[in-house]
């Protein structure tokens, strides 16, 4: 074990070639704040640090056709604050807001995030909630995969050892719907999630759900979504008895992970908890925005 | 302020920053079998890698014969690097010296250990069962000071030291009562976790030790050295910079014989700076278990108390000898109690070393019958804060070590942080999931005694004064607040008094920087040495005023003739004017004390701590999350002599407490730390501390004595939380942290608990339908 090489190549090419000709024991850093810790602790060993700090390109936001798109290099803070984001992506806003302390959010980036799959984190889920797909870019070309199939399990995505995230499209939520991300943490206020549930709410004019959308982070292997139970509520009213329904058939189908924050049983309460009161709120903010556009109507 | 500027600018001089030329770099091998006999250490491959300049065993330190193998500051039990056996897990069992902390690094991961396992213990009251793995099946011996310290061993069981304390006549107490409440309660071991980890650089010359050290205890480690290496006291020099935190960890040696010893084979100047991950494993808070019984009358009076109490000291006494006698007395708490029958036993188990730590052995004690006090208040229908004013001493009491108390405020202290926190005002409120309730608790703590500090002040020509001190700066404050109050004693601007840092070659004796005693113990032995320094000058100045010694007198720095104050000459001149090159003032502050530790009976402290806390949580019943919202603490200060200082002291309490109360375990499976990283083990952020959170400090001037407040907040905060959570939930834990899920199981115990009640009710009312 001796100290890494370091690269900073300056095209998105030349750090694929780089990876590519290291084979697979070269590590990406983007905003280091992972990667830092599993180097100190010897959970990793690379022959190479190979650096996206110098790759111009991938640090913007931008819509495009009603499509959110992230760049991979953009950091939590940027995520969390940008006009665009807080517009389309509310939910994600939130999840990015969320994430440790100020000083992470300063540093993690959006491919980061994600690359690391981390199953105790904030972002994925409210990223999956909202349909997002992951641009990666290999000796292949480019690819782009929703991220329910870029997320596999812990730690694992389907990205290749010498595939680097550029972008993040994020569909723009339809100015009606209502959306929330509800962090639960179990220690301190700056722990990961013990249980992180995004969801995304459209109804009709009378109540009627049109669409729902939940995903829970950090109590399994990676975010879950049901697309049964979500289809399942569209078409009748999301009362609360319907939103307590959709809150056990996700404490019900979770296969809860037991770890420092919470044992098994824990988290399968936290997952009813917070699916009830993250569906509600999102069905409170999309009773508003129906309302402000009521107004808007009036006016 | 002294500092404040050094601090900004990152100036303030730390032993991590501390570089000797041809210094080399120390990385330990470190223990991964919790109870073993060490069969062989394989070196070559290690010894072998560039930039290696030595790999050591304790076989290797042994072979020299030039150094004692064992230390510990009461009993000599620790290895420098381990011989023959391992006792924990973590423990040093070689070290690599290098060129470079990489070099270090990468060979230490290349040496490889033969354990042969032993039967393990981990929990204290197993270690403490007959026929339990015995960790020294032959006794220690003894350091020859800390000769206060009397040693009931029983290494038959494990037991490093046992304290009881004895009075009245317990069973005829119990038999009176009128009420009996029996419960066990626990505190888990925990981490100090001081920002900077501990450090040392050693430069060992055949007849001459040099360490810098982050030491709490600089004067215990340079006797410590001293007997290792047969060296007398003034050929061990130690050196302490600031501190970057200790809180108790760093209060007796750990690193610095390890350092030295290398020092001595390789013949140059060692560093060694421990990671976090080792730090964890290298001092702990005390895990302690009692079992506590207290006799009450059907008015609230306390009439017996009788506690069994097991601190869980880890793999090496370090200084659980003496916290026993804390943790005996502290089990009384703050209560005039006729009858009490309280022992502590320190027991070893195969565990990282428990030693020193903020609130030493009381907030354990704290926890447990502050907790049991409300479950008797609510059994009894009193309410809490009153059940504590029945109960609290009063000037003139007698506490359960004899000793005749005055000056107690604990009444006030407590009706005021009621006020404050609003007691009485509707309790508990809850909206939609959210309940929020509040909870007073009241603790009695005691400083070391007995004890010793001496200082010198030195008068300049120019009118600066230096102090010279062997006080420890972990951050506490203890310089500035030093220079102001000799500053004040000389009448001199602050600005011109220079506080030193800790050097044995230079500064005079102290006894050690614990147990909150610097400001009341260096503060006195300065004051006396600035009284010196004015009795000097007064003579000299005579001499400049033609007067009569006796009439001289010395107001805001200037010495003149009594009456005469026009006349006066500024001290600075006095000296420059008198051709003494300076004015070196002594002084020393010795206490006396000490308990029997068959009986608990004798001086226990020199003046004791007076403390309280109110606390009010919102719980979130659909959770268990706690919030504190506000705290409302009230400590005697005696007198407050930095106030910026002591408020930051107090808040420094809150964080731990807080820290204590909802967070912190050091979590051990099979004697492996699991959560021995800042990832893993949580400390409180900024947003968990209470919204509001306000102390006051009660001044009692007259008396005349300054008490140390780096500790005395502390030990309440956990227990007031705790009631609070219980008056919100109806949940008691017996066992910190109060947890989430801790507080949801004890949630849906209860409504199971409910609903049986309401099934066994239906069931009765059909058996009789
Ligand atoms: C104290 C602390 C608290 C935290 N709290 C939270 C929390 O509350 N919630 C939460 O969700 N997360 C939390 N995190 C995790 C944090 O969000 C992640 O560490 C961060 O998102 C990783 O981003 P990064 O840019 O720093 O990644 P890096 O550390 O640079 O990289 C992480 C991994 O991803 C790879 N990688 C990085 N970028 C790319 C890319 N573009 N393409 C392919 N692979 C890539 C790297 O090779 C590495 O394996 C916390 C972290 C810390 C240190």
């Amino acid at each position: 074990m001796s100290a890494p090489a370091v690269f900073f190549p300056r095209t998105v090419a030349e750090a694929v070639e780089l990876l590519d000709a290291y084979d697979g024991s070269a590590k990406l850093v983007a905003g280091g704040t992972a990667l830092t810790l599993m180097l100190q602790q010897r959970l990793v060993s690379p022959e190479a640090l190979v650096s996206l700090r110098d790759v111009p390109g991938l640090g913007g936001t931008s819509v495009e056709g009603g499509v959110v798109r992230l760049g991979a290099l953009v950091t939590h803070t940027q995520a969390a604050r940008h006009a665009l984001v807080r517009a389309h992506l509310p939910v994600a806003a939130t999840a990015f807001s969320l994430v440790g302390n100020a000083q992470v959010r300063a540093a993690a980036t959006v491919g980061g995030v994600l690359a690391e799959a981390d199953y105790a984190s904030d972002p994925p889920a409210a990223l999956l909630a909202l349909d997002a797909e992951v641009l990666a870019v290999g000796p292949g070309g480019e690819r782009r995969m929703p991220i329910a199939e870029f997320l596999v399990g812990f730690y694992q995505t389907t990205l290749a050892p010498e595939e680097i995230v550029t972008r993040v499209d994020v569909p723009a939520l339809p100015p009606t719907a209502g959306s929330a991300y509800l962090k639960h943490t179990s220690r301190s206020h700056e722990d990961r999630p013990c249980v992180g549930v995004a969801a995304v709410v459209r109804s009709d004019g009378d109540g009627t759900c049109r669409d729902l959308r939940v995903a829970v982070g950090a109590a399994c292997d990676r975010p879950l979504r049901l697309v049964d139970v979500e289809a399942g509520a569209v078409g009748s009213p999301l009362d609360d008895a319907a939103v307590e329904a959709v809150a056990t058939a996700y404490a019900e189908r979770v296969d809860p992970v037991a770890d420092v924050r919470g044992s098994a049983w824990y988290r399968r309460e936290m997952v009813q908890v917070w699916v009830r009161r993250a569906v509600h709120a999102a069905r409170r903010a999309a009773e508003h925005t129906t309302n402000d556009q009521r107004e808007g109507a009036v006016l | 302020m002294l500092d404040a500027r050094d601090r900004v600018t990152g100036r303030t001089p730390f032993v991590i920053n501390h570089e000797v030329p041809g210094m080399l770099h120390c990385r330990l091998v470190r223990s991964t079998a919790a109870h073993a006999a060490v069969r062989a250490v394989r070196t070559a491959e290690a010894a072998a890698q560039r930039g290696v300049v030595a790999v050591v065993t304790g076989a290797d330190l042994t072979a020299r014969g030039d150094m004692a193998m064992l230390f510990g500051p009461v009993l000599l039990d620790q290895p420098v690097l381990a011989v023959d056996v391992v006792r924990y897990i973590g423990e040093p069992v070689a070290a690599v010296v290098a060129e470079d902390p990489a070099a270090a690094e990468r060979a230490a991961a290349l040496v490889e250990v033969d354990y042969e396992h032993k039967a393990a213990v981990f929990d204290a009251d197993e270690a403490f069962a007959p026929g339990a793995p015995l960790l020294f099946p032959e006794a220690p011996e003894r350091d020859p000071s800390f000769a206060d310290v009397t040693l009931r061993a029983d290494h038959e069981r494990n037991v490093c030291n046992t304290f009881t304390v004895v009075r009245g006549d317990v069973e005829a107490g119990f038999a009176a009562a009128e009420l009996v409440v029996d419960d066990v309660y626990e505190s888990p071991a925990a981490g100090a976790v001081p920002l900077e980890t501990h450090a040392v650089v050693a430069d060992a010359r055949p007849d001459r030790l040099t360490v810098w050290s982050s030491t709490q205890t600089p004067y215990i480690t340079r006797r410590q050295l001293a007997l290792m290496f047969g060296l007398p006291l003034n050929r061990v020099r130690v050196i302490v910079p600031a501190l970057g935190g200790g809180f108790g960890a760093k209060a007796y040696a750990t690193v610095e014989p390890i350092a030295a010893a290398l020092s001595r084979v390789v013949g140059a100047p060692v560093r060694l700076h421990l990671t976090r991950e080792e730090e964890f494993v290298t001092m702990t808070k005390h895990a302690m278990r009692v079992r506590l019984r207290t006799g009450v009358m059907r008015d609230g009076r306390i009439v017996a108390r009788e506690a069994t109490a097991i601190y869980n000291a880890g793999a090496y006494a370090v200084i659980s000898p003496r916290k026993v006698m804390f943790g005996a007395y502290g089990l009384n708490g703050p209560y005039a109690i006729p009858n009490v029958r309280t022992e502590a036993h320190a027991v070893l188990t195969n565990t990282p070393p428990a030693g020193a730590y903020r609130g030493f052995a009381i907030n354990q004690c704290a926890w447990a019958y502050e907790n049991q006090l409300d479950e008797i208040a609510e059994r009894l229908g009193l309410d809490p804060v009153e059940i504590r004013r029945i109960n609290l001493l009063r000037d003139g009491d007698e506490f359960c070590t004899g000793e005749k108390l005055h000056h107690l405020r604990f009444t006030e202290l407590l009706d005021s942080a009621a006020e404050r926190i609003g007691w009485g005002t509707e309790d508990p409120v809850q909206v939609g999931d959210v309940v929020r309730a509040k909870g007073v608790s009241c603790v009695i703590e005691g400083t070391i005694t007995p004890s010793t500090s001496t200082a010198a002040v030195r008068l300049n020509p120019d009118g600066s004064v230096d102090v010279l001190t062997s006080s420890v700066e972990m951050g506490q404050g203890i310089r500035p607040a030093l220079a102001g109050a000799v500053a004040r004693r000389l009448g001199v601007d602050p600005e011109l008094v220079q506080v030193s840092y800790v050097d044995t070659d230079l500064t005079p004796y102290d006894q050690q920087t614990t147990a909150s005693r610097s400001m009341y113990s260096m503060g006195g032995a300065t004051g006396r040495a600035a009284d010196d320094v004015l009795g000097q000058v007064r003579e000299l100045a005579a001499d400049l005023l033609e007067a009569d010694p006796a009439d001289v007198v010395v107001t805001n720095g200037r010495a003149h003739v009594a009456g005469i104050e026009g006349d006066g000459i500024p001290i600075g001149d006095v000296v420059a004017r008198s051709r003494v090159g300076n004015v070196l003032g002594e002084g020393t502050l010795v206490t006396e004390g000490g308990l029997d530790p068959f009986t608990g009976q004798g001086i226990g402290s020199v003046h004791w701590h007076q403390s309280v806390g109110a606390a009010e949580v919102e719980v979130d019943l659909a959770t268990g999350r706690v919030t504190v919202l506000r705290y409302a603490g009230g400590v005697f200060a005696g007198e407050v002599i930095d106030p910026v200082g002591a408020q930051h002291q107090c808040e420094g309490c809150l964080v731990f407490g807080v820290g204590n109360a909802l967070l912190e375990e050091l979590v051990f499976d099979q004697g492996q730390l699991v959560n021995g990283s800042l990832a893993d083990y949580m400390v409180p952020a900024l947003e968990d501390m209470p919204a509001s959170h306000d102390f006051e400090l009660v001044e009692d001037r007259e008396q005349g004595d300054v008490h140390g407040l780096g500790e005395p907040a502390l030990p309440p905060i956990a227990p007031a939380i705790g009631n609070a959570v219980y008056r919100a939930t109806g949940v008691r834990l017996h066992s910190l942290p109060i947890s989430p899920e801790k507080v949801l199981r004890g949630l849906r115990e209860r409504r199971d608990a409910a609903r049986r009640d309401e099934t066994v009710a239906d069931e009765t009312v059909e058996v009789h339908s």
